[in-house]
């Protein structure tokens, strides 16, 4: 007696073998596979933001806030706190809602449409990598001020005056005062010769930038400063040193001479954007955990985008008319979600909280 | 002869016709704006309240979490279908998720806590 006989399936006990309404929670293993995979998934990355919670919690030195670091935007510049990961928040909900509704053109067995939305949930994916990228490229970049060792050992970042948002003054140029082995005496460099703020950081953290006036270049030469006043400047105490303590603030012209000072003469007193080592931001904890958070997500979410590739080329092809249903649509629907899922509550804690 | 056990007959059971298929659409739209609007009062909150000590950041922090678990269930709930599902498969997905994850947020937050304090007892930063 086989036991896939179409004659004794009417017969056949309820259990887990095939037929109408004998399958555990009536949906097919394919869809219970993806839930129990999602269900590990939402396990790992529960703990990655739990862990977010425990070493922000134990954390010694001040720990960023998202508003203040996350500022630009792209074209548009600095000054827009937070916009830029709300679109990019606002753009992954709406390519879920593009893929639902796939899903639901699906159930209708209507091709065109499930062609239609599953090609916009995927450029919006699409998108969303090319953002993630974009944030990662600015937050390892870092800000035009970094972050400095004051005199007593204390670490400082530069947050906005009581007048205004703190600006870093332009710089114009630089003129040779002594000459180097590129640069001639009494020359004057302007944007076209070189990236004047990538030079000003590097000689920073070499050390070379004497009282804000004069600075040495690579090649040797010094040169002096023509830069735009700084305003607005005040220095907020980061880790506590010999003299200041976390959250101190220190105002006026003494936060720009203490910051100057920083930079004139011991090398390594300024750190500039985050790396694996060390962060302008706060603990190395910091940018540790959001590469890491940041990058799991955004990996899962490549690996949706291709995934919704293949399924689009299926559904091109017309596999799924031949199959009867577009349940491939919807398990593929089903992983996007997640992926959605675990954006918002990164958003929250990273974010926001 | 063999039958298949990507059994075609529940995929085969959702489908509808047009009708049914405006339905649902609405129902997605409304839980799009829903979603949309929440982000957007979550983003507003997050820019206009700043970091501190005040009861105002305290309520906004605690707005912000139940916001985003709204928001999740909203998605788990329309998004991936789960009201479609029988009870069972309901229990086994969200309620252990669920109370692991609690659990695991308070413990976890709580050892924090105190390791944060043992630390700041070695740096001398606590008189």
């Amino acid at each position: 007696m086989a036991l896939y006989d179409e004659q004794t399936l009417e017969q056949a006990p309820d259990g887990w073998i095939g037929g109408r309404g004998n399958s555990p929670f009536h949906i097919t293993y394919g869809k219970i596979m993806m839930w129990f995979f999602l269900f590990s998934d939402a396990l790992t990355f529960g703990g990655f933001l739990v862990s977010l919670g425990f070493f922000r919690y134990s954390a010694t030195e001040a720990w960023p806030i998202a508003e203040q670091s996350f500022t630009e935007f792209p074209v548009l510049g600095n000054g827009y706190p937070l916009m830029y990961v709300a679109f990019m928040t606002f753009l992954l909900i709406i390519s879920s809602v593009t893929m639902v509704l796939a899903v639901e053109a699906g159930h209708s067995k209507n091709k065109r449409d499930v062609t239609k939305w599953l090609l916009l949930t995927i450029i919006g994916g699409m998108i969303f990598v090319g953002s993630q990228a974009w944030e990662w490229k600015h937050f390892i970049h870092g800000s035009e001020w970094g972050k400095v060792e004051l005199a007593d050992g204390s670490l400082a970042t530069v947050i906005n005056g009581p007048n205004g948002d703190a600006k870093f003054g332009e710089i114009e140029s630089y003129t040779v005062t002594t000459a180097g082995s590129k640069y001639k005496a009494g020359q004057v460099l302007t944007a076209k010769d070189l990236d004047l703020n990538e030079a000003w950081e590097h000689a920073a953290v070499a050390g070379k930038i004497m009282n804000g006036k004069q600075i040495t270049l690579a090649d040797g030469s010094v040169a002096s400063i023509q830069k735009e006043k700084d305003e607005n400047v005040r220095l907020a105490i980061r880790k506590t040193g010999g003299k200041y303590q976390q959250g101190d603030i220190i105002d006026g012209q003494d936060a720009l001479n203490q910051y100057y000072a920083s930079i004139s003469g011991t090398p390594n007193k300024i750190i500039y954007g985050a790396n694996l080592i060390e962060n302008e931001y706060g603990p190395k904890l910091y940018s540790n955990l959001f590469f890491f958070i940041t990058g799991f997500h955004g990996f899962h979410v490549t690996i949706g985008i291709i995934v919704n590739i293949i399924v689009f080329i299926n559904v091109l092809a017309g596999t799924y008319e031949r199959r009867g249903h577009y349940e491939m649509v919807e398990k593929s629907g089903l992983y996007w979600h997640f992926v959605d899922l675990v954006w918002v509550f990164v958003f929250t804690f990273f974010y926001l909280l | 002869m063999h039958q298949r056990d990507d059994t075609y007959e529940y995929s085969l059971d959702h489908i509808h016709d047009e009708e049914h298929g405006k339905i649902v659409r609405k129902k997605i739209y409304q839980i799009t704006i829903a979603l949309t609007l929440l982000t957007l009062a979550e983003v507003m909150m997050g820019v206009f309240v700043k970091h501190g000590d005040t009861m105002s950041w305290h309520i906004v922090k605690w707005m912000f979490i139940s916001m985003t678990v709204v928001k999740a269930s909203l998605i788990v709930w329309y998004f991936m279908h789960m009201r479609d599902e029988t009870l069972d498969f309901k229990d086994i997905i969200l309620w252990f998720y669920i109370v692991f994850i609690i659990d695991l947020t308070i413990v976890l937050l709580h050892e924090g806590f105190v390791y944060g304090t043992v630390l700041h007892g070695f740096y001398g930063i606590w008189e």
